[in-house]
């Protein structure tokens, strides 16, 4: 799997945000370079939610931070609003990485400990000397404690060592919004969350997203969470895109990169029975991205890789409406 | 092993469990008793040492007036001395006392200072990295690699030696384990995901240093500063005793004990021992107090 192409971009003048041949590189401490993320490239609409899934270790949570520039990426541009900001200077950056925020997966560790959380709520305002009006500040981090469904007057005066997991969660949302993003980035914001409160989330983000006409980058390794919220779906694979998919296409009888039958079979049925008997189910470990496998990334776990997947690397293309695959071996439905 | 035998040990502990549960409070207890020794040992020297001049104390320092006193005499032998008296009449009591003042001053002040240093270089070290860490780091090395006490002794005999100049030597000598260890703290830290929202926000480097990674260095650096009190005191108290601290008649703990040098201590013990007893009971009291705090923080840094 690939995923070098852009056939899926949408009209450039159209993309909130448009990320093209996205490299993200580590020096290893050995010397060698580990290619987390491998020239991607994606767009999301104003009020679009896309969707980006993948195993542990394929460079979601990557994408995420070099999209922010936290840090900067090794190659590649990151588009906000027509502004490249691969190319702003340092305050530049600063200034328009705000409308972008970002919820990690640990909400505790997202919170300063040894803040309150009407501090942390009210923190990205007192930054910019947005709250000379104090009355004003406050009013509105009420207002979003509120909204994201906190008691405003119980939490005021607590440390995040006070309050629970989700409820730390929701006091990062509120401290996201309280800077009015037009592009939110929920990392894993899920996975740390108990089921209930999983599907309280869901529907918190949804409605913020459509009552401020957010646009969302929702990373998840959890395909079915990623179905329920998405309006597009980036399947990643070792730092590459595998599959782009409009959400619809999940509910059809289609066809997929292989890889993303791996995950859909991954997903647990009520049935029990396995939806693509043909591919192997036992867990296979992720190639080291030290040294990723030439041609196709995903041809050492592919049942369909052929001597063409060693050589030559795919690239994405629309394969059935809506849905572009970056594979060799799968059959056009589209032609 | 039969299968109906196997589940008997349910039932067996019975007995057990109540000599555990016995136990555990009665030790408790005890390690109580010993932590609230130190707290009321500390409370009184502190206190005492900051209303030494309205107490009614016996003269401390001026041997002009203690012409008619007597001398080396031993605790609880002369009305008006209860600890007795050293070698120019002066009052021991009053003595310790006022060097308590000094002891503590110097230690309190020296680890304030130094912490201070030390979590503000070691932070921006952590933080910064680059050019900036690597000038900190062979400072830290440089200072780490002259023997303490070597130092402080060569600093005593360029500066005139003073309860200002003493609390800048023995913080210099404090600060390089400091800035190791808020550096240390700070690459933690660094790693948790509130310092990228903090920029994701848009907090520029020296905000994020200040309101995001301080007051949580400074917190894991708390603990530490008791231990380090002790161990400046002692340090002061080295430098009393080799004569190149704070110099008599001026009383400090050290150069209380150094008073018994020239066989003087076979004749009077009590002129060493009672100032070393102080001296022992104290530096003991900050290390308790300050392996307390750290048990007690680690736990909060687990429940997090």
């Amino acid at each position: 799997m690939a995923g070098t192409g852009k056939a899926h971009l949408k009209e450039k003048t159209d993309a909130r945000l448009r990320v093209e041949d996205l490299v993200v590189e580590f020096q290893a401490k050995s010397g060698q370079r580990v290619h987390a993320v491998s020239g991607i490239s994606f767009d999301i609409l104003p009020g679009e939610t896309v969707g980006i899934v993948g195993e542990s270790g394929c460079g979601k949570s990557t994408v995420a931070r070099a999209v922010m520039h936290l840090p900067q990426p090794t190659s590649g541009s990151v588009v906000l609003d027509n502004i490249d900001l691969t190319e702003l200077s340092a305050e530049k950056l600063r200034e328009s990485r705000v409308r972008m925020q970002l919820i990690f997966q640990d909400p505790i560790a997202s919170l300063n400990p040894r803040r309150r959380v009407k501090d942390l709520v009210a923190e990205g305002v007192s930054i910019w000397n947005r709250g000379d009006d104090k009355a004003r500040t406050e009013s509105r981090v009420r207002e979003l404690l509120e909204s994201v469904g906190l008691d405003p007057d119980t939490i005021w005066n607590r440390y995040p060592y006070e309050l629970s997991g989700g409820q730390c969660q929701r006091v990062s949302i509120a401290r996201a919004l309280m800077m009015r993003p037009e592009l939110l980035i929920c990392d894993e914001i899920l996975s740390s969350l108990d089921v209930s409160v999983q599907s309280q989330m869901l529907n918190l983000l949804k409605r913020t997203k459509r009552e401020l006409g957010l646009s969302l980058m929702f990373i998840s390794h959890d395909l079915g969470v990623v179905k329920n919220i998405s309006d597009r779906i980036i399947v990643m694979y070792l730092g590459k895109v595998a599959e782009v998919m409009d959400v619809e296409a999940l509910d059809r009888e289609t066809i997929h990169h292989p890889y993303t039958d791996l995950l859909l079979e991954s997903v647990p049925k009520v049935t029990g029975e396995r939806v693509f008997p043909g591919l192997p189910g036992e867990v296979q470990e992720l190639p080291s991205p030290l040294n990723p496998p030439s041609g196709c990334r995903f041809r050492t776990r592919c049942p369909l890789a052929t001597a063409l997947c060693v050589e030559e690397e795919p690239q994405l293309e629309e394969k059935a409406r809506g849905q572009f695959i970056a594979c060799h071996n799968v059959a056009s439905l589209s032609k | 092993m039969p299968q109906h035998e196997t589940r008997r040990p349910l039932a067996a502990p019975k007995t057990t469990p109540i000599p555990v549960s016995f136990e555990k409070p009665r030790k408790n207890f005890h390690v109580d008793l010993l932590l609230w020794f130190c707290i009321l040992w500390l409370g009184a020297i502190v206190l005492a040492a900051i209303f030494a001049p309205l107490l009614p104390l016996a003269e401390a320092q001026d041997a002009s007036k203690t012409l008619m006193e007597p001398t080396n005499q031993p605790p609880f032998t002369v009305p008006g001395h209860p600890l007795g008296t050293n070698g120019l009449g002066l009052d021991i009591f009053a003595r310790l006392i006022y060097g308590a003042r000094i002891s503590l001053t110097v230690g309190v002040a020296a680890v304030a200072i130094g912490m201070a240093v030390g979590a503000m270089l070691g932070t921006s070290a952590g933080y910064l990295r680059g050019a900036w860490e690597a000038v900190i780091g062979v400072l830290t090395n440089t200072l780490l690699a002259v023997p303490a006490l070597i130092l402080l002794i060569a600093l005593s005999t360029v500066l005139r030696p003073s309860v200002v100049s003493l609390t800048f030597s023995l913080a210099l000598v404090a600060s390089p384990g400091l800035i190791r260890l808020a550096r240390a703290n700070t690459l933690a830290f660094t790693q948790r995901e509130f310092i990228t929202v903090a920029r994701a926000l848009g907090a520029k480097p020296g905000r994020v240093i200040l309101r995001e990674l301080l007051p949580n260095v400074l917190l894991s650096m708390m603990s530490l500063s008791f231990v380090y009190i002790s161990v400046l005191i002692v340090a002061e108290a080295s430098l009393g005793f080799l004569g190149v601290g704070i110099r008599q008649p001026t009383p400090s703990w050290g150069n209380m004990i150094a008073e018994g040098l020239g066989g003087k201590m076979e004749q009077y013990p009590h002129l060493v021992f009672i100032p070393a007893t102080v001296l022992f009971l104290t530096v003991f009291s900050f290390n308790l107090l300050g392996e307390r705090m750290r048990k007690r923080w680690d736990k909060r840094e687990v429940s997090l």
